[in-house]
């Protein structure tokens, strides 16, 4: 059994992989694909803008590189079994990692300013536990600190530069990057250790500061980049586009001239405008000198542009750059700005990945082979759309669809096993007509059709009631005041959030249980009667048991089996009926979550969605399995 | 057991043997669908099937917007003919100039009616090629004025058929082929040189095939050329006059050439014969239909200015008509837009306990009155009637002159049998036309699925071992996501137009029908038959589809029949939550309308195309059901 389970444990692991693989897959290659709602929405944006666009999404999802190994990495997160490095995680829950590295401007060193020889190192930071920890008593709340001088400064000396001089405020400094940290000491009044200044820079601000002015950098610097690009394309296309402007010119001249051999019915006035735009166009043509060195520069940069507009550094680099062309400086005061803010992205880079080497969070997991492998919480990424961690979101949502999924089950097998035993019992009679029709009509009324209109008649003040008896919506207005429990004060009663919750839920449930109860209510019929038919029933009846211990102690027994298999059917089907309902009647549960990220294309928010919603199916469909095996001493699976 | 005929004839053993006094042998699914017939759900499971599907070919020569029938009334006078004139001659002069011939095109085409127009060649003599001036056109004005032979006779034009006009390739396609279908399917054996009539309704769904392959070609083609981010080329080749034909044709040769290869006739001449008919006629309708002029649904209006005459079908509604006046938002059933043209006047006055209404807002719904878009005579009516009852009044109750003037707008417009929705769009029209949308969403989604899952199904259990388990980890995930969840997933991220909706439907769920090939292959592969085939050495498609899968399909296709009903169910869905085909009516979208984003519901909107769905999956499942307990007797055992 053990190794039944485990071995059905493993098999989940290749059919959520193909599965993710397979949605994945689905949204990369689909038109438009992933982060073409962000790239759709920056179409009107400053080019600066765009930029800083894309580098965000670069950042976040490498974009550019194969959806393969896109989806590698994406795999890579979400595994629980982790190498290398073991990840920190803050205290909000979000996974951090070292940042991505950058590349280099195109033709650096060759066209304009050579890059630095040196890139830069790393400051050391450190953070030390010991410092985190302030006396309990200690005033002004728990001290976070950072202080970085060369030397390592303690919380004691911190308080004592702090509330021992008269500064009110103080400045940290690291060696790389500049002020670091201000904190304001609010502690005015000094006293030997009575008042501590509380420091307002905590390990989290500390990081988050330097991973904002990564990102900052970084964005500076991609704009840089594309700034220099740009002149990189217009110089490679300077003779083409001379030549073609020419040529424009020239066409239009000569239809102006056509129309002055042949005046018409122009009035002077017209004549006048199109001689002075002949004059103008005459002024604007190249002389022939300056045709051939447009020409010449044409067939010099031929093919160095490619059709997508990207640009081949090899050949450019090649053929190298005329010094004394018009466009040339721009390219060198370009390519110095990019250069500069290469630098300073660099540096940056290096001022956060040694904030993180010092691991200012705890480490997520735990080492199974120290230093190579670890196990930890799958990183299940932060949703675009929502700005937050996904994890959190899935956490918020995930408790209600299953608590609406969990009260449904037991519903459904508490009315559908007497009904279907009655039925079966009464096989023939009025009863069992009524219920064979009623089971039927539940069956083939569409989730989606039941919710609308019960929405429309019941939770509605116009509708049938009169008045709305059913409110919708899963969180009672007013609930942060209500007791859990209901009580009765000033004569009058009080719900409390129990039943609260409970009378919201009363309409979403029903449209869980209603297609669940008819399925199932047939099959308990089905095979109540199956067994009814059977021998030992028949040797029962014949040695003279008592007719209501023939039903309840062997029939129902046996009949029962075939009810727990069917968990297996009715859970999934549970499931993609919750999001229905959930949509109806407005419920922040897994379906409104996965239909909110398939409309944004949230693409971590959809695959943590699609995984998390597949393990537990999964993992229910395999609690089926035991129970069965578990209820049936004949079925082993061993 | 030989059974004795009604006579009591005694007969021997060996006749017995043969066959004699036994009922004629016939064929298991025939034998399948008596039993279905016996039973009344399922009967009337069909009838409502039926229905669905006739108003799926023919909903929209039922429910149109576009009259049947029209008749132009002439109403032009000279007058008329001079301005026109003046005004599309005023045009051609303030850009390239106009020369006398041009002159002349436009004055014959405004006084084509007329069979006693003044010769045109006297209105502008002079060379043909000559430039007129401005001056010139207004001479030639008053020369039409004067000429007075142009007047507003009232005599009906001839009829002409705009439902006709606006029909699409695919409507033309189903019409045609659907009918041409269905009299070779019936038509006695003698006309058509006594072939059967299965091999006849084979070739009828083969040619209905290709056609609608065509179509669907052309529309593909159609879309590509004209996109908005088209290459420069297929612009300029889309503009040629030559490119529709070229076009329509192309297709028709493409569908025709896949379905040359199909054997369904033992003549090779009459099999290219009938694909080339259908080509031709398939290719001529695509052509024709290639640019539909885009529908404007003023004829109420002109109707009603009495400039036309027109004679509608069963509704006169199309599903994407709008109304004009915003008003006309949600009407419940039955509601002609009366109330909405009620309410135009009702806005002059104040809402009751903003203020008195004073005789000056009488005045203004006067005034408004005057201005309905209804005939001349209504609007009178409505005028004085406001005037003779509140007129110089004030504190007149908005909700007063309200019912005045729906009294007597009493029979203005075509009611809306089932209401419309928030946009206006008649909700009955809409329920008609997404019929083909939910049939044709059941039956090639599930074709689709049958045919993926019949064959990873073959495969699985023919081979077994190693294919088996490889195959069957695609299966499992298949299995264990909620279809719903991956339906989303992809209905949400690709192009959303029906022929992909049901492409995503049918690759998610085959699952179904490769679990039951798989358990029938797996107990068909061992027999003596597929031994011995094996044996022989046929080739392994000969083997599983001509030998195994007859054998084996018969619980797929019976578990077709709820799949159909799961397809059309799930179309609903996705277009409930708006990821379904835009621009196609639909019965989960005008479901979704329902609950308005107020907290209104309007039941019409939820009650109809609830109950369309509702009715549809009921009989099909009572259907299969049928269809099940017929082929099945111990599963049928076990339900009774």
């Amino acid at each position: 059994m053990t190794s039944y389970i485990i071995r059905r444990l493993l098999l989940i692991v290749p059919t959520v992989l193909g599965i993710t693989f397979m949605i994945f897959m689905l949204v990369a290659l689909s038109p438009g694909g992933i982060g073409a709602a962000l790239q759709a929405s920056s179409g009107s944006m400053e080019q600066t803008d765009r930029a800083r666009q894309e580098a965000y999404l670069e950042e976040r999802y490498g974009l550019k590189d194969p959806v393969v190994v896109q989806y590698g990495r994406w795999l890579a997160r979400v595994s629980p079994i982790k190498f290398g490095r073991r990840d920190l995680i803050r205290p909000d829950g979000e996974v951090i990692r070292a940042p991505r590295p950058l590349g280099p401007p195109v033709l650096a060193g060759d066209w304009y300013a050579a890059l630095p020889a040196a890139p830069p190192t790393a400051p050391d930071y450190e953070f030390s536990d010991a410092d985190v920890e302030v006396p309990a008593d200690a005033p002004g709340g728990p001290l976070h600190w950072l202080v970085v001088d060369g030397a390592k400064v303690s919380a004691g000396q911190a308080i004592a530069e702090i509330g021992g001089g008269d500064a009110p405020g103080f400045t940290v400094r690291s060696p790389g990057a500049g002020v670091l940290s201000q904190g304001v000491s609010d502690g005015a009044q000094a006293g030997a250790g009575a008042s501590i200044g509380r420091i307002t820079e905590s390990r989290d601000d500390a990081y988050r500061r330097a991973s904002d002015r990564y990102a900052f950098a970084r964005a500076e610097y991609i704009a840089a980049r594309s700034h220099l690009e740009e002149a990189v394309r217009a110089y490679a296309n300077w003779g083409a586009d001379r030549l073609g402007e020419h040529n424009t010119f020239q066409r239009r001249l000569t239809e102006r001239r056509a129309l002055l051999d042949d005046p018409g019915e122009m009035s002077q006035e017209q004549i006048g405008q199109v001689e002075a735009e002949i004059a103008d166009l005459e002024s604007r043509l190249l002389s022939d000198a300056e045709i051939a060195a447009a020409e010449a520069h044409r067939d010099k940069y031929r093919g160095t542009i490619s059709r997508d507009n990207d640009i081949r550094a090899g050949a450019l680099r090649r053929i190298g750059l005329e010094r004394d062309h018009p466009l040339a400086p721009s390219i060198g005061e370009y390519g110095q700005q990019a250069v500069d803010a290469y630098q300073h992205a660099l540096a940056e880079r290096e001022n956060l990945i040694g904030m993180i080497r010092a691991r200012p969070f705890p480490s997520a997991g735990f080492w199974v082979v120290p230093g190579y492998v670890s196990i930890g919480w799958p990183d299940l990424g932060v949703s675009f759309s929502r700005g937050s961690s996904v994890q959190s979101l899935i956490g918020k949502a995930l408790p209600v669809t299953l608590m609406l999924n969990c009260i449904a089950f037991p519903v459904i097998y508490m009315l559908a096993v007497p009904t279907g035993l009655l039925a079966a019992v009464q096989k023939g009679r009025l009863f069992d007509h009524i219920s064979g029709i009623a089971v039927v009509a539940l069956w083939s009324i569409p989730v989606v059709v039941a919710s609308v209109l019960m929405l429309g008649y019941l939770a509605n003040r116009s509708g049938l009631l009169g008045e709305n008896h059913f409110p919708t919506g899963l969180d009672p207005a007013g609930a942060e005041a209500m007791s859990f429990l209901p009580y009765s004060a000033d004569g009058k009663f009080h719900p409390g959030l129990l039943l609260s919750k409970l009378h919201h839920m009363v309409l979403p449930l029903i449209a869980l249980i209603y297609p669940g109860l008819a399925v199932l209510n047939k099959q308990t019929r089905a095979s109540m009667l199956d067994n009814f038919s059977a021998d030992y029933v028949r040797t029962a009846k014949a040695k003279g048991v008592a007719g209501q211990d023939v039903v309840f102690r062997h029939v129902l027994r046996n009949s029962l089996l075939p009810l727990i298999t069917m968990f297996a059917t009715i859970f999934p089907a549970m499931l993609s009926g919750s999001i229905i309902v959930e949509r109806v009647f407005n419920i922040q549960g897994m379906g409104t979550l996965i239909v909110e990220a398939i409309n944004l294309r949230d693409r971590e928010l959809l695959l943590a969605n699609v995984m998390i919603i597949t393990c537990v199916n999964l993992l229910a469909l395999l609690l089926a399995d035991i129970l069965y095996a578990l209820a049936d001493p004949r079925i082993s699976y061993s | 057991m030989p059974q004795a005929d009604a006579t009591n004839q005694t007969i021997t053993g060996i006749q017995a043997f043969q066959g004699e006094g036994a009922p004629a042998a016939r064929g298991f699914w025939a034998d399948a669908w008596d039993h279905v017939f016996k039973q009344p759900t399922a009967v009337l499971g069909l009838i409502w099937v039926g229905l669905v599907a006739f108003f799926a070919a023919f909903a929209p020569l039922l429910a149109s917007g576009h009259p049947l029938i029209q008749w132009e009334i002439d109403q032009r006078t000279s007058q008329d003919a001079a301005a026109s004139f003046e005004r599309e001659a005023g045009v051609r002069l303030g850009g390239a100039g106009l020369t006398i011939a041009d002159a002349r095109l436009i004055l014959d085409r405004e006084m084509a009616r007329q069979a006693d127009a003044p010769r045109t060649a006297d209105l502008a003599p002079g060379d043909p090629e000559a430039p007129l001036t401005a001056a010139d056109v207004g001479a030639i004005a008053d020369r039409v004025r004067q000429t007075a032979a142009l007047d507003a006779t009232g005599a009906t034009l001839p009829p002409t058929s705009p439902l006709l006009k606006h029909l699409r390739a695919p409507d033309w396609a189903i019409l045609v082929f659907g009918v041409a279908g269905i009299a070779l399917w019936l038509a006695p054996a003698g006309l058509v040189g006594g072939t059967r009539r299965s091999t006849r309704l084979g070739a009828a769904a083969a040619m209905g095939l290709q056609a609608a392959l065509t179509v669907v070609l052309a529309i593909a083609v159609g879309a590509y050329f004209t996109r908005r981010d088209a290459p420069d080329w297929a612009r300029e080749m889309e503009g040629q006059a030559w490119f529709i034909p070229a076009a329509a044709f192309a297709c028709a040769a493409v569908a025709a050439l896949l379905f040359a290869l199909v054997p369904l006739f033992k003549s090779a001449a009459v099999r290219i014969g009938v694909v080339v008919g259908v080509a031709a006629i398939a290719g001529t309708i695509v052509g024709a239909t290639w640019k539909t002029p885009p529908g404007s649904f003023d004829y109420m209006q002109r109707e009603r200015l009495g400039e036309i005459k027109a004679v509608y079908t069963l509704l006169p509604w199309s599903p994407s008509q709008r109304p004009s006046d915003r008003d006309a938002g949600v009407l419940p059933p039955g509601m002609t837009h009366d109330q909405a043209l009620a309410n135009v006047v009702r806005a002059a006055i104040p809402p009751s306990g903003l203020r008195e209404s004073t005789p000056r807002d009488v005045e203004e719904a006067v005034r408004r009155a005057r201005l309905l878009p209804v005939p001349s005579e209504y609007r009178d009516r409505i005028a004085t009637a406001i005037e003779t009852e509140f007129g110089g009044r004030s504190g007149v109750s908005p909700s007063a002159l309200r019912s005045l003037v729906e009294e007597e707008l009493r029979g203005v417009g075509r009611s809306h049998p089932l209401g419309t929705d928030s946009f206006g769009q008649d909700v009955l029209s809409q329920i008609l036309h997404a019929c083909r949308l939910a049939i044709s969403m059941g039956l090639v989604a599930t074709g689709l699925a049958v045919v993926i899952g019949v064959t990873m199904g073959s495969l699985m259990g023919y081979f077994g071992g190693w294919v088996d388990m490889l195959l069957y980890r695609v299966v499992e995930m298949f299995m264990a996501i909620p279809v719903l969840f991956l339906l989303i997933v992809a209905a949400g991220v690709l192009p959303r137009n029906t022929y992909v909706m049901m492409a995503i439907i049918g690759c998610v769920t085959w699952h179904g029908a490769a679990r039951f090939t798989r358990a029938e292959f797996m107990k068909l592969r061992s027999q003596d038959f597929v031994q011995s085939a094996r044996s022989v050495g046929l080739p392994l498609p000969s083997i599983l589809f001509k030998h195994m899968l007859p054998n084996g399909v018969t619980p797929v296709l019976v578990d077709a029949s709820f799949g159909i009903a799961a397809a059309i169910l799930f179309e609903a869905v996705l277009s409930y939550l708006g990821l379904g085909p835009p621009d196609q009516p639909s019965w989960g979208r005008v479901l979704s309308d329902a609950a308005g984003e107020t907290g209104t519901f309007n039941w019409w909107l939820g009650v109809f195309p609830g109950g369309a769905i509702f009715l549809t999956v009921l009989s099909l499942t009572m259907v299969g059901q049928a269809l099940r307990d017929a082929i099945d007797p111990k599963l049928k055992k076990a339900r009774v």
